[in-house]
């Protein structure tokens, strides 16, 4: 019975996924039964120039906001597991407002703030809003994989002659670096994904991939959205598989 | 081993964690401050702003025409979350229970892969299957089953199951942590002491599993709570949440003040909320699931 | 003491309002195997942690082979350390933990792959160089920690409970082991322990410590037999205090039949412990008096009493240790 419930429920997370991407191979555009297999609207996909610019686009946003994002995580997730400093607790509210704040409030918030500086909305105003919502969850992975961190390491390098920079690089970093780059994948999946926030700060010209997809969806439903979603599917699964299989092989 | 190092140095401290203090109060608590000095001043032409101050915005959100968007996201956020937690419910009992356990790392990341994948594409697939020509009615048709197709999409139906497909890992997630930290040998002594299954499971199972059930509850509650592009999409343009209504204020209604006290009232429920739950996790001396 | 290596002038620390060492001097001998003893939380730690440099001092100066290095960080000292959970690089190989320090270490090392062959051969872990240490037992572990310190040479070796760790039969090994590896380096080697048992074992002197503060210094048989203040006489299980002076249990005879010049009593407990029993006496005035007899079969009249009994428990006066005025624990 448990069992039963437990591979439906399994079945109805997989199965749109499954006939998403089974259906973009479909040769029929209007219903969907299925036809002849074609790769027809792949093609027309990548001769597509409003997705080739949103995908240039959200890349763009997602490269530069994750790197960002996870130097300056990585630097509070330290500050937090390791010091003990003024004003840590508020730091802490800090860090968990962006998680704990709509998303709607966030954007809302950041055109505002655009509006009141009188800064021109572009692709730089999402790079911003995506930097300053990533932080928070960079920060709070690396502190999570921080908590029960032996510092006696650290003791142990300085003891044996390495700086604090020299430690940094060949003892801290090596043993938290699955934390980091479970934060960095992290924010780029919410980067590349996010359209609520990108909506109210994006600029003309800076459509990122969701928007497109968004207007697409709008309009109405087409096997190309099907080839974009069965894209950008294999994308984000590729980069956590991808990720998973760093984690373990350092284990 | 020494977890919480007591000397601490304060410069590198302050090195390490003074480019966030810059970020997020520039791009987060300066914007809400902004936001909270808008909702304080009246609307002017073609979206422009007259100097306040006033309560107008924040009296006029409480009117009934708004009470009604207010109780229709509260209501779409609270059946999320009852769905969530019935459907979740049995799949982390069965993966922390009766799961081998070899399988339950990858019965576990079968349920959060989906989360990582977006969140776009997967109310898309939901509309290209429950839609007039999508794959349930062409199905359906086909086989002769019916000859008109079902109104499936645009209802308050596939509003649900796209809100339910989107949460349910955030429920299952919490719950089976708490199943998991359980001590078996407590239900077989409950078993011992005379109790069906059923009784092991409510009077035992259930309540040592309440900080994780709570923690997927508030887990699913408050993103649902400012969700609106799952009905949107799925349930048409048909009855606005709160989400539109702060969307519209300051696109199309070019009004940001008003829109600026609603969102405030939206953050403002949302952490009173979280508060009611720390509070609560507090007087239990539960760890915070969150 | 001319070859002084370490001196340690009225070294003070604080943590907030509480002064974790209070007021140290202290002078180590090249060569020496020296122990620093106490209660946890007497300030031994905090004490080793300012030798290599990861406290610094609030006051006091900290001479090492004649130079003050109080400031200097923890890296550009010639000191280096065996942790308590040794505190191996779990990313590292042994080979790659052994020789981390190289890298960075003052005097240049010629032929580094001979020199670590060398030093994981002295510690018996050839042949090991390239597991990781999460395949190492408890013990080899100890010995990684041990090599990967000495090979760089240190003036002086600090060990934080180095066998604490260790389960018991393993930890009797290694004070083995460690004594004589202390003795081919030549290293000057200061341990910290809160177990007396083990400082006697492994120490050539003894500091013991109470409440950031030395209570006494001198070799271990001293420190046992001569303990010079209520605190010291405690710890090192002397427990039999009388006024002004105190006796060791194992000092005190046992007699079944009243004998002239013996303390009469009744036989509160005993406690067989294999090798020797451990007899509690209600003496006639009420004070408890422990004594330790060796189970030689020599008195059998003794070994037969039981609780209630009257016993004569008798000491010898040149075994009374007469304790210092005016210092109490």
């Amino acid at each position: 019975m448990l069992r039963a419930v437990s591979w439906l429920v399994y079945v109805f997370l997989y199965a749109p996924i499954a006939v998403l991407v089974v259906f973009s191979f479909n040769s029929e555009r209007q219903t969907a039964v299925w036809q002849h297999f074609t790769l027809d609207w792949y093609r027309v996909l990548f001769r597509d120039k409003l997705i080739g610019h949103a995908v240039a686009n959200s890349l763009v946003v997602g490269l530069v906001a994750t790197v960002v994002a996870t130097v300056i995580g990585t630097m509070a997730g330290l500050a937090m597991a390791r010091h003990v400093f003024f004003g840590k607790r508020a730091t802490r509210s800090l860090l968990y407002l962006p998680v704990i704040v709509p998303e709607i409030v966030v954007g809302a918030a950041l055109v505002s703030l655009f509006g009141f500086i009188a800064m021109r909305l572009s692709l730089t105003t999402v790079i911003l809003a995506h930097i300053a919502f990533s932080i928070s969850y960079v920060a709070l992975v690396v502190q999570a994989r921080l908590t029960g961190f032996d510092w006696s390491l650290e003791e142990a390098a300085m003891d044996l002659g390495a700086n604090r920079w020299q430690t940094f690089w060949r003892v801290t970093l090596p043993l938290i670096a699955p934390g980091v780059l479970a934060g960095a994948l992290l924010v780029f999946t919410l980067s590349i994904d996010d359209y609520i926030i990108t909506s109210f700060v994006a600029g003309p010209g800076a459509t990122t991939l969701p928007l497109q997809i968004y207007s697409m969806v709008k309009t109405g439903v087409t096997p190309e959205i099907n080839a974009v979603s069965t894209l950008l599917l294999v994308v984000t699964i590729g980069l956590i598989a991808a990720a998973q299989r760093l984690e373990t092989s350092r284990r | 081993m020494r977890t919480a190092p007591h000397s601490s140095s304060p410069r590198s401290a302050f090195l390490l964690i003074s480019p966030t203090w810059i970020v997020l109060g520039l791009l987060f608590l300066a914007p809400l401050a902004i936001m909270c000095w808008l909702s304080f001043q009246q609307r002017g032409l073609y979206g422009g702003i007259e100097p306040g101050p006033t309560l107008a915005n924040y009296v006029r959100s409480f009117e009934s025409s708004y009470a009604v968007i207010y109780a229709r996201s509260v209501w779409i956020a609270v059946a999320t979350t009852v769905i969530c937690l019935v459907v979740s419910y049995p799949v982390a009992y069965y993966i922390a229970l009766k799961a081998r356990p070899e399988r339950k790392n990858f019965l576990l990341a079968l349920v959060v892969i989906p989360f990582w994948t977006s969140f776009l594409v997967r109310t898309y697939a939901w509309m290209f299957i429950l839609r007039d020509q999508g794959v349930i009615n062409s199905l359906l048709m086909s086989l002769g089953v019916i000859h008109e197709p079902l109104p499936l999409l645009y209802t308050p139906l596939a509003v649900m199951i796209g809100q339910v497909y989107a949460e349910v890992p955030f429920m299952v997630l919490p719950i089976y942590a708490s199943l998991e930290k359980l001590d078996r040998s407590l239900l077989e002594a409950a078993r011992d002491l005379g109790a069906s299954a059923a009784a092991a499971f409510w009077r035992v199972t259930a309540p040592l599993a309440m900080p994780g059930t709570v923690a997927g509850i508030v887990l699913v509650f408050i993103p649902s709570l400012g969700t609106f592009i799952t009905p949107d999409l799925l349930g048409g343009a048909k009855g606005m949440l709160v989400g539109n209504l702060i969307q519209n204020q300051f696109g199309p209604a070019l009004n940001k003040p008003f829109g600026s006290a609603v969102a405030l009232v939206l953050t403002a429920f949302v952490l009173a909320s979280l508060w009611a739950y720390a509070a609560w996790a507090r007087r239990r001396g539960e760890e915070l699931a969150l | 003491m001319n070859d002084v290596i370490l001196r340690l002038g009225a070294v003070e620390k604080h943590f907030g309002a509480t002064a974790a060492v209070n007021g140290v001097t202290l002078e180590i001998a090249r060569g020496e195997f020296f122990a620093l003893l106490g209660p946890s939380g007497c300030g031994k730690t905090t004490l080793l942690r300012l030798i290599a440099g990861f406290e610094q001092p609030d006051a006091g100066r900290v001479v090492l082979d004649g130079a003050d290095v109080a400031g200097v960080p923890a890296n550009e000292r010639p000191v280096n350390t065996v942790f308590q959970h040794y505190a191996l690089f779990p990313h590292l190989i042994v080979a790659e933990n052994v020789a981390f320090g190289l890298r960075y270490g003052k005097p240049k090392i010629e032929n580094p792959k001979s020199s670590i062959e060398e030093i994981l051969k002295l510690v018996r872990m050839e042949g090991l160089g390239a597991r990781k240490p999460d395949q190492l037992s408890g013990g080899q572990k100890q010995r990684v920690a041990l090599a990967r310190a000495l090979i760089l040479h240190p003036k002086v070796l600090l060990l934080d409970e180095p066998l604490a760790a260790l389960d018991v039969k393993l930890r009797k090994e290694m004070q083995v082991e460690l004594k004589a590896l202390q003795r081919r380096v030549g290293i000057t080697f200061i341990f910290v322990t809160h177990d007396q048992e083990e400082a006697l074992t492994l120490a050539d002197r003894v500091a013991v410590m109470n409440l950031g503060k030395v209570e006494q210094v001198g070799t271990t048989e001293e420190v046992f037999e001569r303990p010079r203040t209520k605190f010291v006489a405690d710890f090192m299980g002397a427990v039999n205090f009388f006024d002004g002076f105190v006796v060791r249990p194992e000092k005190m005879r046992l007699h079944a039949a009243a004998t002239p010049g013996a303390v009469e009593g009744k036989v509160e407990s005993k406690v067989y412990q294999g090798e020797t029993t451990r007899w509690l006496v209600r003496a006639a005035d009420g004070k408890l008096l422990t004594a330790v007899e060796q189970n030689d079969g020599v008195s059998d009249a003794v070994s037969r009493l039981k609780s209630g009994d009257p016993v004569w428990v008798k000491w010898n006066k040149r075994h009374e240790v007469p304790m210092e005025e005016g210092r109490h624990a």
